[in-house]
Formats: C-alpha cells, structure tokens, sequence
C-alpha cells in the first residue's frame, strides 16, 4: 500500500482530475434523481396504461416527470458514456507521455532496474481505477437510461442503443482508451501531441469497434414478417413478391401497385429484418471482447516501446 | 551478482554511436577502472554524455561494445543499472512533488534503496524533506538528485554534468558530497564536465574526449607531472609538443610532453586539459 502511494503520487493531478469528473457525474445524476423524487409520483403514474385511471389530478406532474427524466436523465446518461474513456485519456497520457515530456522518466528509469516493473506498477492500478469509473459510468447509465425510457420493456429493446454504455462496455472501453493513450504517449514521447494524436485514436478505435460489431451483428439478424417479428433492432423492412422473392419497393410499385391510390397490392408481405433481443448479451460480449483485446494490445506494445525508447 | 570490486567499471572497444548522420562517439576504446573520481571531460558535443547514457542504457551503442563491471548494458540492462547510480545534466525531479515524495519513490521503485541514507544526505545539507522540488535552487535539485543516487547503494555512479547550471558555491558543495562519498570506498564516481577548475581538487583521473574520441587518458597527478607549459615563441627543439593553445587575453602556449623542471612552467590541470583539446581540435 505504502508503495501504492508513492507510485501513483506523481499522477496526483491526473487522478484529481478523474475524481472531479466522475464526482460531477454523479452529483448530475443525484440532481436528476432528486428533482424526479421531490415530485413524489405513485408508480402507477409511470405506466402508460395506468396514468388515465390511477393517475387522476397528477397529470401535469407525471408530464413534468417524463420531460424532466427524458431530457435531464439522457443528457446524463450520454454524459456518462464519454467518462472512462477520458478517464482512460487522461491517466493513460499521464502513464508515460508526461514522465517523457517532463523527463522525470530519467529518474524513475534510472533508479529502478526494470522498466517493464515501473510501467507495471503504475498500470496495474491505473487499469483498475478506469475500470471502477467504467462500473460507475454504467450505473449512472443504466439508472438514467430506465428513468428517461419509463420502463423495462423499453430498455430491452432500446438497450442496443446503449450497447456501449451497459454492464462492463464502459470499463473495456475506458481500459481500450487507456490502453491506446499509453502506447501513443510512449511513442511519442510529448504531453500535447500524445495527447491530441490519442484522443484521435481512440475515437478511431470506438468507430471501428462499433462498425465492425454493427456489421457482425447485421450477419446475425433474422428476416420476419412485422406481425411476428420479436422485439429487437430493426435492421431493415423488406419486401417479399407472391414467388418469394426479395423485391425494392420500385420494383413492387410497378409491378403489384395502384397507379390510382399509390398503395401496394396485398399479394406484397412486408418483412422486417432485425437483430433478436436474446443475442443482446452475446452482442455485447463483443463488444466487451473486442474492447479488451485493443486495450490490452495497446498495453503490450506500450510494454515493449518503454523497454526500447530512450527517456 | 556481479564482483564489483575487480576489473574496469566501465570498458569499451571501438564504441561507436550515430545520431542519424551526426557521429556522438567515434570509436572509443577506453577502460576507466574502479575507484575513486573520473572526470570525463571534454567540450560540448565530445560525446561525454552520449557515453554515460549508453553505459545506464538509456542509448544503444551503434557499434562496438560496451561494458560495465563486466557486463553488457544492451543486454543486461537490468543488471547494469541495478549497479548504477545516476545524475542527469538537468535534475529530472517532479516539480510538484515533495523531497520526500521523491525518496519514496524511488524506494518504491529499487528494491534495496537505502531512503535513510538519502535523506540523512538532503538533511545535512539543509534541504528539507517537505520542500516541493519545484521551490529548490537548481543546486538544491543537484544535491537531491546527488542524494538520491547516492542512495542506491550503487557501486557506480555517473554524473552527467550536474554542475553545468549550478553556482560556484552550489558546485563545490556538490563536489563535496562526491567527494566525500567517493572516499568512502563503496563507491566509484565518473563525474562529467567542462568545468575543469572545480574538478580539479577532487579528480583523481582524466579521461579528455574530443569529437567522440579519446585524446588523453591518466591519473591527476601523472597527468601534472608529465606536461609543462611553454610560453608561445619559445625554442621547441627536441621537446614532445602536444598542441599550441591559447591563454589569457592574447598570449598563446604550448603544451609539452616533458617531466624535465628545466623546460618552461608547470600547467595546471586545466592547461593540460586546454592543449588537448586543441590538439583533438586540430586533428578534426
């Protein structure tokens, strides 16, 4: 412990930092909570089907309730979304880039024998800190996003929206984030343009992610008439001739439409292409997987980039 | 562990290093025992610091080798720093960090640093523990920084022009310490500078580099003993003349090879110095 302290003392400020705004995250999110709880609304006035009968006279409450949750408690949970990957930034640049540019990596490198062992001692609990602030920033999420989408049934089909802002996604993409800044940062050596170039990557990096897992999860989805189709993401609607066929819309137009009415004949079946709520988990365990494997990557060439470069 | 008390402290055989078209050392084959002060002396861009860089592995040799107590940086990095204590050109503290903080550290860092003995050389000194380094004189940034070297319990220490920015008094202060250390016993000093003066005192051997090359190499006192100074003009017939260099104001000497009190003047060590510096000049 006593080692602890003196190892992560010259990260002092970068530390602060991320406690500031993982603070003022959940000082936001109490705000929100607190203002929703002050209007003192009966469960029954949440529920849609309910509100008319059970919520009779607090309709204007219930209405200040849905647009104060709605706006407030998304703004919030989007908030929260950005906060492990700066976490992942800011103490990821001041991992190596900051020793480097300050060349305080002089001493460290010159009085402890192993330079492996020095990056080690300073990212093992640098990890462990962004991935607390990830398991914060998905709580506030998680506990924002229920409240500004009323309830459960919403979330499960909504939640792939939220993918990368659930469960541990914000603790693996907070750790790709730190990951990439300390590799950057130990390439090149500089505060400010480490800083600049890592903050590109790493929005590179979540793009790439979200596009490839995206794509993967296209791969997956099913092909379902509306009717039947179950809750999930909606990939895109389709339309199927008397033959089987996959038609465009043009194609159905001309062929089974109204020239009058502008409708399409009812022979035309409309499907639904969408990704079922039950691979939500395995979606996400992609996106977890793939998170972890850039971050840890980016570790392991930080490891051999320290061992090489000079201070 | 490796037996530090036989054999060169630092040896190399044709070492060279590059800095894309720039030659930092040229060839150097030089064995600097254990013992006592070295003073690696030379002008900007002789390649001292290149040299001691490469000895704590914080550069890697283009050509030749390298070693130190016998064992080769590159390779075994962790060993050859394990054996060493070193002290940057620019002190490398954590402006925003207490002495202490920094003793920590460094504790944290190196197993066996011995924190006590480095502080008790900060408070002796009159430094306090609590003052953030950022609010230290460059001296007092030296001395910590000496400090902790010192503090390695390392058999070798290598000193990186620490005096370069200091006072005059700051250096002599810092010498002291070296000094002091170096007399102990436990420990040998390479100490680099162009100050040649302020090292004069404490020095028990020159090792002079000139375009990343050796120009001389000897003890102090042979190195005193074996020159004399000749005012320029003077009849050189006979005599081992190593440079012509020049003096105060507009006066111009010559250096000999000479142990003869009959041929021109004692030099001081800083004339010695000076002559081969201006051979190695002229050489270039």
């Amino acid at each position: 412990m006593r080692n602890l302290v003196a190892t992560l003392r010259p990260m002092r400020a970068e530390l602060l930092g991320v406690a500031g705004v993982v603070g003022l995250l959940l000082l936001a999110a109490f705000a929100v909570l607190a203002r929703l709880a002050a209007l003192d609304l009966p469960a029954a006035c949440l529920d849609p089907e309910s509100i008319e009968v059970a919520c009779r006279g607090r309709q204007f409450d219930a209405l200040q309730y849905q647009n104060f949750a709605g706006n407030w408690g998304s703004a919030v949970a989007y908030s929260a979304s950005f906060v492990p990957p700066i976490a992942g930034i800011v103490l990821g640049i001041g991992a190596i880039a900051k020793e480097l540019d300050q060349r305080t990596a002089v001493l460290a490198w010159s009085v402890g024998p192993s330079r492996r062992g020095w990056l080690l001692q300073r990212a093992a609990p640098l990890v462990a800190i962004v991935s607390l602030v990830g398991l914060v920033s998905a709580f506030v999420f998680n506990t924002m996003f229920q409240l500004s989408h009323g309830g459960s049934e919403v979330v499960e089909t909504a939640a792939f929206d939220g993918i990368a802002n659930m469960g541990f996604a914000p603790l693996a993409s907070g750790i790709s984030a730190f990951g990439i800044t300390t590799v950057v940062g130990a390439m090149l050596g500089r505060l400010l343009p480490g800083l600049l170039a890592a903050g590109a990557f790493v929005l590179f990096a979540a793009l790439l992610i979200q596009q490839g897992n995206d794509r993967i999860m296209a791969g997956e989805s099913l092909v379902a008439e509306v009717s039947v189709a179950g809750p999930g993401r909606q990939v895109d609607w389709l339309l199927q001739a008397p033959d089987g066929r996959i038609i465009s819309y043009n194609e159905a137009y001309f062929q089974y439409g109204d020239p009058q009415t502008g409708e399409i004949g009812p022979e035309i079946v409309q499907l639904t292409r969408y990704v079922p709520v039950e691979i939500l988990p395995q979606v996400s365990a992609r996106f977890i997987l793939f998170h972890l494997v850039v971050g840890l990557a980016a570790l392991t060439l930080a490891f051999a980039v320290v061992e090489r470069r000079s201070p | 562990m490796r037996d530090v008390t036989a054999g060169p402290a630092i040896e190399t055989h044709g070492l060279t290093k590059r800095f894309r078209r720039k030659v930092a050392v040229r060839e150097l084959t030089v064995s600097i025992p254990i013992g006592g002060i070295t003073a690696l002396l030379g002008p900007n861009g002789a390649g001292k610091s290149t040299l001691l860089k490469m000895c704590v592995g914080f550069e890697r040799p283009s050509g030749g080798t390298l070693r130190v107590f016998g064992v080769d940086p590159v390779r075994r990095r962790r060993d050859v720093v394990d054996m060493l204590g070193y002290v940057p050109q620019a002190p490398s503290l954590y402006r925003d960090m207490k002495v202490e903080d920094h003793l920590r550290l460094c504790r944290a860092l190196r197993p066996g640093f011995d924190i006590d003995h480095a502080r008790e050389r900060v408070v002796a000194l009159g430094i306090p523990p609590t003052a953030t380094a950022g609010h230290l004189s460059g001296g007092e940034q030296a001395q910590v920084s000496l400090a902790i070297a010192l503090g390695t319990r390392a058999p070798l220490l290598l000193l990186d022009e620490p005096l370069a920015s200091l006072d005059p008094l700051a250096r002599r202060e810092f010498l002291e310490v070296a000094s002091d250390a170096a007399r102990g016993g436990d420990v040998s000093i390479v100490l680099s500078s162009h100050v040649i003066s302020e090292i004069e005192p404490v020095a028990d051997r020159l090792l002079v580099l000139g375009e990343g090359r050796v120009l001389f190499e000897d003890s102090v006192a042979a190195s005193l003993g074996q020159h004399r100074v000749l005012d320029d003009g003077a009849p050189v017939d006979g005599l081992d003349v190593v440079a012509r260099f020049p003096g105060q104001g507009n006066a111009r000497h010559l250096l000999v090879r000479s142990s003869d009190p009959a041929v021109g003047r004692p030099g001081s060590l800083e004339e010695v110095v000076i002559g081969y510096l201006a051979l190695g000049k002229r050489a270039a």
